[in-house]
């Protein structure tokens, strides 16, 4: 009997201790390797960190949720911290880790087996730090881990509210819904559904064109998204990025497409209207048959929707769009959003347009190609560039030809000269311009194109095209007003040898007017910012 | 009577000697797995953990300097329990194991002088660079290689340029 217990007792220590072994074990053959970190803009909101690490050893790894993420990095003005990021499977907030792949794909999808890669990402609750360093930890469940270095070269910050549909993230087509969630959770979702299966077969959201702006009631022409009732007020001070993703239906080339978007703060029972932009472009899709991003600002706000409250985004297609247009948002390619503290990054080069003689010294006349470069302006007067003009600047008329035109009075072209060295344009391109409407009549629409091409002495190659449209170009303004236009995700090179040339319109849309353009003066730096 | 109480007296003794063995039967099993597992774990963190010897070089005297990079999954903490040691293949400098030092190196010495990244300081953590340097005693000019070890044993090799005595 007593042997029969000692036994018994060595035999269940055994096993214990065999278990625990073979945990050691499998432990031993666990070995995660980091190939890649990078730090990527969240669509000019934040800052994520995607991360792609191989399984080298010989355990597979599925128990995601008790994996660790950790970052050690500096918070803009603060000191270095360490934060322990949760675990997601939804929209990714702000702290928040998510697993965005493990390829090749195979028949077991949610787990990482050896010799498969998985990428992961993560977005951090604090601005870093610009140009400083991280340093992320990935800890696999049984205590095995990798690290490596992550570079904050470019840092963004931004409050940005995602449209969402219902559910979200979304795992299915759903029918239309009048009103839908907008949230701060980056979209994790992959496919772009039909979102409105009870009007059609197609991917996304499709609304009708409408002349009836804000006061549009038949619910195909319009859509509201509306942020959840805030438990604490939202600030609104500055400039609010709208970056819609939209397609023309059907998605031709060389057709306008011109969305309406407004904010506004509802308390349950009424409106107030805080803002009001349109999304603009004279050739919407480039060329593209699918989705394409679009940005716009509405400026300059100032407003505080209050605790208790909701902010509502409420968006119209015009009417003068020559076709009716279907968004894509929620997914991860298609991350449509409003940024409600937009703040545009610092350019790597900057393209000022000049007038010749440079800096204007007098009046001169209309000349078919001026020069831009890296030369701020210096003069301080501004004179009549196209004359005879019957104002300061240069006019140019409306037209509705985009690169077509031909009419000399309706078109400028500025180019750097040919290039010494390749011009890299990685990015978003802005095009902060000086202009008013003709006359500077007050309360009238004006739109601006504006083209850059690359030309190498005989033909040119279209590199990308922004447009900017305001229903109230001058806001009371007697002189020139700045806009900004916005040219989304270049990835282009200019080669040596080659130049650079901008060519700008005035369009003719929604009644919108001739316009007066200024530029190299101190007071009115018209400037292309180059990524 | 007397018989009994020899009896229950054996009794004890056989059931106090069964106490006994089973006791050390499982003190020795917690032994021998808390030092299976202790062995495992190294076997892990060994296999997790990678150098390399990224560049060597020599400003023409017996002063040698050696990169090594981190390209491992583990961190390298204690770095008085690393090994560097250099070998010739040839002529009559003698292979030396370098003792480690925190200031100046003299002959015989080596010192870690930078770890590149701001990310624990002192530690050679995975992604990171650390640049060591030695003073070899060099009796005549040679080339020779230079073998770098973590404290658990894993070590990466390279070849140096040619030394010549510092004296």
């Amino acid at each position: 009997m007593a042997f029969e217990f000692t036994s018994t007792q060595e035999s269940t220590t055994r096993e214990a201790a065999s278990a625990a072994t073979r945990s050691e074990l499998a432990q031993a053959e666990t070995i995660i390797k980091i190939v890649s970190v990078d730090a990527l803009g969240v669509f000019r909101c934040d800052i994520r960190a995607e991360v792609a690490v191989d399984n080298v050893g010989r355990t597979s790894i599925s128990d995601f949720e008790a994996m660790d993420v950790l970052t050690w990095y500096t918070p803009e003005g603060g000191d270095p911290v360490t934060t322990n990021f949760v675990y997601s499977e939804g929209n990714i907030e702000k702290g928040e880790w998510a697993l965005l792949d493990i390829l090749p794909v195979n028949s077991s999808p949610a787990i990482w087996d050896p010799g498969e890669q998985a990428t992961f990402t993560w977005r951090f609750p604090q601005t870093q730090e610009e140009g400083t360093t991280g340093y992320a930890r990935l800890v696999t469940p049984n205590g095995v881990s990798d690290s490596d270095y992550v570079n904050f070269v470019d840092v963004t910050a931004g409050d940005c509210w995602f449209l969402n549909n219902n559910p979200t993230p979304s795992i299915g087509d759903t029918t239309s819904q009048a009103t839908l969630p907008v949230g701060t959770g980056l979209p994790i979702t992959v496919p772009l559904y039909n979102y409105d299966t009870d009007r059609n077969t197609d991917a996304g959201l499709k609304l009708i064109r409408s002349n009836n702006g804000l006061a549009e009631a038949v619910t195909t022409k319009y859509q509201v998204w509306r942020t959840p009732v805030l438990t604490s007020p939202v600030v609104i001070s500055g400039d609010v990025l709208i970056d819609l993703w939209a397609a023309l239906t059907p998605a031709n080339s060389n057709e306008e497409g011109i969305i309406l978007v407004y904010l506004r703060d509802y308390d349950g029972s009424s409106y107030t209207e805080i803002g009001e932009g349109a999304t603009f472009a004279r050739d919407w899709q480039s060329g593209s048959s699918s989705f394409v991003e679009k940005l716009s600002l509405i400026k300059d706000i100032n407003y505080t929707v209050p605790a208790g409250n909701q902010l509502e985004i409420r968006i119209v297609v015009d009417d003068a769009s020559i076709q009716d247009m279907a968004f894509a948002y929620d997914t991860q390619t298609y991350s449509s959003l409003v940024n409600l503290s937009f703040v545009p990054p610092d350019p790597s080069k900057s393209l000022y347009l000049h007038n010749n003689p440079s800096p204007p010294a007098g009046n001169t006349a209309r000349q078919a190609s001026l020069s831009m470069d890296e030369a701020a302006p210096t003069g301080s007067t501004i004179y009549q560039y196209g004359t005879p003009n019957n104002n300061d600047g240069l006019l140019l008329a409306g037209s509705s030809l985009g690169l077509s035109e031909v009419d000399t009075d309706k078109y400028q072209i500025w180019t750097t000269g040919v290039l010494a060295d390749p011009l890299v344009i990685s990015g978003d391109v802005f095009i902060d311009l000086w202009a008013g409407i003709r006359q500077f009549q007050d309360g009238q629409p004006g739109a601006v194109t504006i083209y850059l091409r690359d030309y190498d002495g005989v033909g040119y190659t279209e590199i990308g095209n922004g447009s900017v449209f305001v229903f109230d170009w001058q806001d009371g303004a007697s002189s020139f007003v700045e806009q900004t236009i916005m040219i989304p995700d270049i990835d282009y090179t200019v080669p040596a040898g080659h130049e650079l040339e901008a060519r700008l319109i005035t369009d003719t849309i929604k009644a919108s007017k001739d316009m007066w353009f200024a530029y190299d003066t101190t007071t009115y730096p018209t400037v292309i910012k180059l990524p | 009577m007397g018989s009994t109480i020899a009896g229950l007296m054996i009794l004890t003794l056989f059931f106090a000697s069964v106490l006994l063995i089973s006791r050390t039967t499982l003190s020795g099993n917690a032994q021998v797995s808390g030092a299976a597992r202790d062995a495992v774990q190294l076997v892990g963190e060994r296999a997790r953990t990678t150098i390399a010897v990224a560049s060597t070089s020599s400003s023409g005297t017996c002063n040698l300097r050696v990169v090594v990079d981190n390209t491992g999954a583990t961190s390298v903490s204690d770095l008085t329990r690393m090994d560097v040691i250099v070998q010739f293949p040839s002529g009559n400098n003698a292979a030396q194991r370098l003792g480690y030092v925190t200031g100046p190196v003299t002959v015989g010495d080596w010192v870690s002088t930078t770890i590149s990244g701001a990310f624990e300081p002192g530690v050679l953590n995975p992604g990171e660079t650390m640049t060591i340097d030695t003073q070899v005693l060099v009796v005549e000019a040679g080339s020779g290689t230079v073998t770098v070890s973590t404290p658990n044993g894993v070590i990466a090799t390279a070849s140096f340029p040619s030394l010549t005595p510092c004296v």
